[in-house]
């Protein structure tokens, strides 16, 4: 009895609300420079052709910069043979919000080999990103939070397509089981945030991560 | 030590399943192209609609025209029925576009070709037969004389008036795929995407478009009422698409 009063308590917990943007840096303590020691990997241990690497940006998350220049950011190292790798980097869409991305590559010193121009970041599917083929120099991602774009609320409207599934009771005392689909769409407004999620997608154009094109 | 790995894992999560689809980002300072041979008959003839959704009430008349038989087909009556409907509103769509001499291909060319122009780039048009503008042509024949020269491609899977389904209303929607590739060596893709303006559900990878919320219709009635602003919420569609494409080639 006690076990089923728990799962049914379990059940009507709500859940909590999405989070909300976070665009004041101002009580946190920054580094003057960039560190590239936690680097994260985008090289799969196990040889994969595509991975998808998921990264939470919070209040533990490194910053640098002072004032209002200040900015979280995340390194992720590149895997070996840049040329034969398709990247797609930035700042997840979330119920309120999206990170802001600014994306830069560096080489081994951690000198920026490249930039991109604000016409490059476009919505993919479900981030707000930009997509490139390392050159052989780039050996490592550095994602910012733009403090230029923290706080500006874009408004785009969306459209949703959710399948549900069921099962249908019979004359002849059988079931039938269905698939419905249903629309929803309507205008989702989002903060960009200095707190969130940065997403990659890693994808080798030939063979695997990491590999030369066989 | 311990810790900090045990918080860095915690921070980063890794997926991957299925294969999916592999784009090629343009890099314009190593392509060195200069000048864009477009290849033309890039969209289907007429626009379409698509209805995305099941409709409740097509559902419940299906399983009573079929009550005893399997669930599979019931659904296969209710796919009837909506398909039925469905020819209906296209055709009615169409007349509404025609009454405004609407002509989908050359909004979406002349779009691409000033785009691509505002870019940078010389633009003329090549002509290859295909068998399907919704498959991208493979590989056509190399020209040594093209220096500096690249085919774009564009298939389109398809456009027109989209009905998502349950509270939503018809909007526009177009669906592309884009290819460029060197002419002096066509086997080299410099560039290979996706661009659907109004996606109701995309690989994290390809180009979407929100659609522009003022073109919406409830019923083809209303369509059928105000023939301007239908065709002009095509031509909005086709045009933020073509210049999508623009842009992947900068």
């Amino acid at each position: 009895m006690l076990c089923a009063a728990a799962v049914l308590g379990a059940c009507q917990s709500t859940p909590p609300p999405p989070p909300e943007a976070v665009t004041d840096l101002s009580g946190k303590t920054c580094q003057a420079d960039i560190s590239l020691v936690d680097a994260i990997a985008l090289t799969p241990k196990n040889q994969k052709s595509w991975q998808d690497v998921f990264s939470q940006v919070g209040p533990e998350t490194p910053c640098v910069g002072e004032g209002d220049a200040a900015a979280n950011y995340v390194v992720f190292a590149l895997p070996d043979f840049g040329p034969n790798h398709v990247i797609t980097v930035g700042g997840q869409k979330q119920a309120r919000r999206t990170l802001a991305p600014k994306i830069l590559l560096l080489d081994w010193e951690g000198t920026v080999t490249r930039e991109f121009a604000a016409d490059k970041y476009d919505y993919r599917g479900g981030s707000y990103s930009v997509q490139f083929r390392p050159g052989a120099d780039d050996r490592f991602i550095l994602v910012e939070t733009d403090s230029a774009l923290v706080g500006e609320i874009e408004t785009r409207f969306e459209t949703q397509l959710l399948m549900r599934q069921g099962t249908v009771g019979l004359p002849n005392g059988g079931t039938a089981s269905y698939t419905t689909y249903s629309g929803k769409e309507g205008a989702q407004s989002r903060t960009f945030s200095h707190e969130g999620v940065v997403t990659v997608r890693v994808q080798a154009i030939k063979g695997k991560i990491g590999l030369p094109a066989p | 030590m311990k810790t900090s790995f045990a918080a860095l894992a915690a921070m980063v999560s890794v997926a991957a399943c299925a294969t999916p689809y592999t784009p090629i980002p343009y890099d314009r300072e190593i392509a060195g192209l200069d000048h864009v041979s477009v290849m033309d008959s890039k969209l289907p003839e007429k626009a379409t609609t698509q209805k995305l959704a099941t409709n409740g009430q097509n559902m419940a008349s299906a399983m009573a025209a079929s009550a005893g038989l399997a669930g599979v087909l019931v659904g296969a009556v209710a796919a009837g029925i909506e398909a039925g409907i469905e020819a209906g509103q296209r055709d009615r769509m169409l007349a509404v576009l025609d009454s405004v001499d609407f002509d989908g291909q050359a909004i979406f060319d002349a779009a691409l070709n000033e785009s691509l122009a505002e870019g940078g780039y010389e633009i003329d048009s090549v002509h290859f037969d295909r068998k399907s503008t919704a498959v991208l042509i493979e590989t056509p024949v190399a020209d040594e004389t093209k220096a500096g020269y690249g085919f774009l491609d564009v298939a389109g899977a398809g456009y027109g008036y989209q009905l998502v389904g349950g509270n939503t209303e018809w909007r526009p929607f177009v669906s592309v795929s884009v290819r460029m590739t060197d002419r002096v060596n066509p086997g080299n893709v410099l560039l290979e995407n996706k661009v659907v303006y109004n996606p109701v559900a995309t690989p994290d990878v390809i180009v979407n478009i929100a659609p522009d919320g003022e073109y919406s219709f409830a019923k083809i009635e209303d369509m059928e009422s105000d023939p301007e602003r239908t065709a002009k919420g095509l031509e909005v569609a086709l045009v933020e698409t073509a210049r999508a494409i623009a842009q992947l080639a900068q």
